[in-house]
């Protein structure tokens, strides 16, 4: 079974006057311990699915159903409910609480569980030392590197052993180093933990960690490539991808040396 | 250009300007009408007899100016430090500073123009309301019409420049003072990080210490001004004044030391319960909380100290209400008192109005035209400064003391009470030390003749007969206090109160009658001499308790109608400054509450520890201004009879009805602006 299926995802902004189509007719699914790359060009319509896929947004049409269930118009507490046990989100600008410590950020989403305090202790100590953090547990988020800040957030998501986690530009900030080592984090994840990851990018190299990528232009699904041969290849293929949809930087970048 | 931008400005934080616009058009409503009150001769002829009813409002009103320009500056600096960033860019650009002031200057002059705009008209509206519900309170049954006079006007309108150019210098020193890169920072967060914990644990306890020092202080404040004048020789009213600014010292670092070191102290030791700060969003709400109260110190002390001020005004005048009425209510024992020159007159009268009394026996006294500045020692403590207006020889205080009921002192022959006012300074508790250790000292006053005047304005026997305390004095200091002017005075109760033609009638009867001292009396009791006439006193000769409580109630009405629009004002005032800062607040906390949000942290959830959190915030200043209101009173306590602070509790809690509307206000704002 499918642990997520989109049908007929519609988004449309704004009021009577100035309406605007992000997305039109998109349908899709993922499997369980799949890791998916969404990429498109800028304004292309990707946060806008990635929101709606995870429940942060609310499609004009169209549902969201997960686990078989539709969680297109969960609310309010049940909403929460929903995306504080099933759901991990990691953004662009790691959204840290700057009056909190790493450690108190990271364990924030267990405290909101009402885990009792040992379990907590445990949790932490694990997902402190898959993501290398363990000496910085101390430090407030200020005090740390762009990288190291995105490793919080991640861990702050992974700590609570979310079924899909969702990632939108999540090496937007990072440096070229720090992000090839938290998509490695990433990928171990994945493997080793089964977590189902949908990561939104338009970045060809951090595209090339996923097993999968759907194309998005205009609102609209355009095509679909899956990895089959190591990474290199992959990144080959999707920046051909890009050249053919004709958006991305780096295939203009390409064309242009030609 | 200037203009464009200044109304873009205006239009992006209406929020700002608004609560900006409310609290400067409330003090311009009751700056304008008090000025309007005080040029109102009509108004202010009705009070002569009883205050200087325009001095009155005169002083208020510019202690209310004053607010107006203190909230104004903070304000100000509120919105300069919003536009720190934009005004580093419009700098980087090549913009000259002096324009950029003058452009948020005129910004701030729009917003004033319209909140003097609507106080003034409001002013004009609420004028005759105002009026009329000052003299309802102070118990006049009469009409009074709408006035106008320019001056006023003008002394209004005169505000609007002094904070002009109050703001404009300001802003220019600030921006100044900061350089560009300073400027162009996003923002300066953890400006104050905590004190860290060891020292924290020492400097709060030495906090906690201060401020339990003040309140012992201000409970003894009377001996400590004994002790501090004659250990330094200084004379008494400099050496209280001296006490008073130490407290107040004392107090005022304390509540400094209380947001900046107690709470987050407080905040952080809750924090170690792990059960508790680990679970839900405690940890968030608490480190937000301390951060709080890190950051906004200085401007919550000052709030706190502030709204002590307000309250403290409410308390103070309840006390002097009860002050006052103790001297004319139903425990006076008498309704008419007149002198015996008097007598036969107020007799005539009182048959002719056909109203049955009562006469007590003749009392003898003496008058003495001076206030006595006696040391009563109490063991070793010293009870202070009182105005005895009367002492009764021995028989005439038992006789006196049988009628009435009141506390019996066993006296000796030959001894003398001397009766104190019964809102005199010495308590009921005092009193009982002083049944069993009759010592009193008489002193020097060192004012004699400013005392002769003030103690001559009233009726010498007025109060001096409703008391239920005394103090006993030895043969000797009776002898010299029994130099005064011999009198009788013919006490009369009625059993209702007279027709208020009637009143007017008997009060009619009284004329001052003029003492003349003769030189060695003077030379024996005081230093200073007037150059006027230094051997003449005065004092009425027929006291009516109905007339008396009427400009009693006149004068409280006036005092307390000023006391409560002032301290509104206050009120109002911090409320709207705690709200400018929660929301600022609310700004950069908005992704914050997003994240929470994503996490997994429901709206509901969230919005009750935004309510809880907030509630704490805006109960704080509330609660520690009420306590400093209850110190005060209870100084002022001392002073008054039977001190009883149902007004202050009533007018507090209307206060805080108002202040908890501010307070949901803020929250609902709040909400609104960090969108869940
Ligand atoms: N809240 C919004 N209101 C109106 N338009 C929006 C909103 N969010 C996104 N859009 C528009 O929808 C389109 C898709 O946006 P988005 O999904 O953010 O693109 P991407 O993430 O691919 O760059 C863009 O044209 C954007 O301007
Ligand atoms: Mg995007």
């Amino acid at each position: 079974m499918h642990i997520l299926e989109a049908q007929q995802l519609t988004k449309i902004y704004g009021h009577h006057l100035s309406l605007k189509k992000a997305l039109t007719n998109v349908s899709l699914s993922v499997e369980q311990g799949e890791f998916l790359g969404i990429m498109g060009p800028s304004g292309a319509g990707k946060s806008t699915l990635l929101n709606l896929l995870s429940t942060i947004d609310t499609p004009t049409s169209g549902r969201v159903m997960m686990d078989g269930r539709d969680i297109t118009h969960l609310k309010g507490h049940a909403l929460a409910e929903f995306r504080r046990r099933q759901l991990g989100f990691i953004f662009q600008d790691f959204n840290l609480l700057d009056a909190l410590k790493v450690r108190e950020n990271i364990v924030l989403p267990l405290a909101v569980n009402r885990l009792p305090v040992d379990q907590l202790q445990g949790a932490l100590t694990h997902v402190a030392s898959v993501l290398g953090l363990s000496e910085l547990l101390d430090y407030y988020p200020s005090e740390l590197s762009v990288g190291q800040r995105q490793r919080v957030a991640s861990a702050r998501t992974l700590i609570v052993k979310p079924q899909l986690l969702f990632a939108d530009e999540p090496t937007g900030s990072l440096d070229s180093q720090s992000a090839t080592e938290f998509l490695q984090y990433l990928q171990t994840i994945n493997g080793q933990e089964k977590m189902t990851i949908i990561m939104v990018t338009h970045d060809a190299f951090t595209a090339s960690f996923c097993k999968r990528i759907l194309f998005i232009k205009d609102g609209q699904i355009f095509s679909e490539i899956i990895r089959q041969g190591d990474r290199q290849e992959f990144f080959d293929r999707i920046i051909d991808m890009q050249a053919t949809i004709g958006g991305g930087g780096k295939t203009n970048a390409l064309r242009s040396g030609d | 250009m200037l203009y464009d931008l200044a109304i873009k400005n205006i239009k992006q934080n209406y929020l700002l300007h608004s609560i900006h616009i409310v609290i400067t058009a409330l003090a311009v409503l009751v700056y304008f009408d008090f000025s309007l009150m005080a040029a109102d001769h009509k108004l202010i002829r009705l009070y002569q007899d009883v205050l200087p009813a325009d001095q009155m409002l005169t002083f208020f009103s510019i202690v209310v100016a004053v607010l107006l320009i203190v909230f104004s500056i903070y304000w100000n600096r509120l919105l300069l430090k919003q536009r720190y960033q934009d005004i580093g860019l419009l700098q980087l650009m090549g913009g000259k500073i002096s324009k950029i002031v003058l452009s948020i200057s005129l910004e701030i002059l729009i917003s004033e123009l319209i909140a003097f705009g609507i106080g003034i008209l409001l002013g004009l509206l609420f004028y005759k309301l105002l009026a009329m519900i000052l003299l309802k309170i102070s118990v006049f049954k009469l009409n009074i019409g709408f006035f106008y006079a320019t001056k006023p006007l003008l002394l209004t309108l005169a505000l609007i420049p002094i904070l002009q150019i109050i703001i404009f210098l300001n802003n220019l020193i600030t921006i100044k003072r900061h350089s560009l890169i300073k400027l162009l920072k996003k923002k300066d967060s953890n400006r104050y990080s905590p004190v860290p914990q060891n020292r924290a644990y020492l400097l709060g306890v030495l906090v906690i210490g201060l401020m339990v020092a003040a309140v012992v202080m201000t409970q003894h404040v009377f001996r400590l001004t004994y002790e501090l004048s004659w250990l330094l020789h200084l004379p008494e009213s400099f050496s209280f004044l001296l006490v008073f600014l130490i407290i107040v010292g004392i107090w005022t670092v304390g509540m400094y030391g209380l947001f900046r070191i107690v709470w987050p102290l407080i905040f952080k030791l809750i924090g170690q319960n792990k059960r508790f700060y680990f679970k839900d969003t405690h940890m968030f709400t608490l480190a937000e909380l301390r951060s709080w109260f890190i950051q906004n110190y200085r401007s919550l002390a000052v709030m706190s100290l502030l709204m002590g001020v307000a309250f403290s005004m409410i308390g103070i005048g309840t006390l002097l209400s009860r002050y006052g009425m103790a001297s004319v209510d139903g425990y006076t024992p008498y309704s008419v008192l007149t002198t015996s020159k008097k007598r036969a007159a107020v007799v005539d009268q009182l048959a002719k109005e056909r109203v049955s009394y009562y006469e007590l026996a003749p009392m003898h006294g003496t008058v003495i035209p001076i206030s006595y500045h006696l040391q009563t020692v109490l063991g070793d403590d010293y009870v202070s400064v009182a105005n005895p207006g009367l002492v009764l020889t021995t028989t005439t205080y038992n006789y006196f003391a049988k009628h009435h009921h009141v506390k019996t002192l066993k006296l000796k022959n030959h001894d003398a009470a001397l009766i104190l006012p019964v809102t005199s300074i010495i308590h009921d508790r005092q009193y009982q030390e002083t049944g069993k250790r009759p010592r009193v000292k008489i002193g020097e006053y060192a004012d004699l003749n400013f005392n002769i005047v003030k103690l001559s304005n009233h009726f010498p026997l007025g109060q001096a007969l409703s008391f239920d305390m005394a103090v006993v004095v030895n043969p000797s200091d009776y002898a010299k206090l029994s130099e005064g002017i011999r009198e009788t005075y013919y006490g009369f109760i009625l059993p209702k109160n007279l027709s208020s033609k009637a009143a007017d009638q008997i009060a009619a009867l009284d004329q001052v009658q003029y003492y003349h001292m003769t030189d060695s009396y003077l030379m024996k009791y005081g230093k200073g001499t007037s150059k006027k006439n230094p051997s003449i006193f005065f004092h009425n000769q027929v006291y009516l308790r109905q007339d008396q409580q009427r400009d009693m109630r006149t004068a409280i009405g006036l005092m307390m109608f000023t006391g409560v629009f002032v301290s509104l004002v206050f009120v109002i005032a911090i409320g709207e400054l705690l709200m400018l800062k929660r929301l600022t607040v609310a700004q950069e906390l908005e992704k914050d509450y997003q994240t929470l949000l994503k996490i997994g942290v429901g709206p509901k959830r969230l919005k009750r520890d935004i309510i809880y959190t907030q509630g704490f915030i805006y109960l704080l200043p509330l609660v520690l201004g009420f306590c400093q209101s209850l110190m005060v009173a209870g100084v002022l306590g001392i002073f008054v009879n039977r001190p009883s602070l149902h007004l202050l509790y009533l007018i507090t809690g209307v206060f805080t009805l108002i202040y908890a509307m501010l307070y949901l206000l803020t929250t609902a704002f709040y909400i609104r602006t960090i969108h869940i």
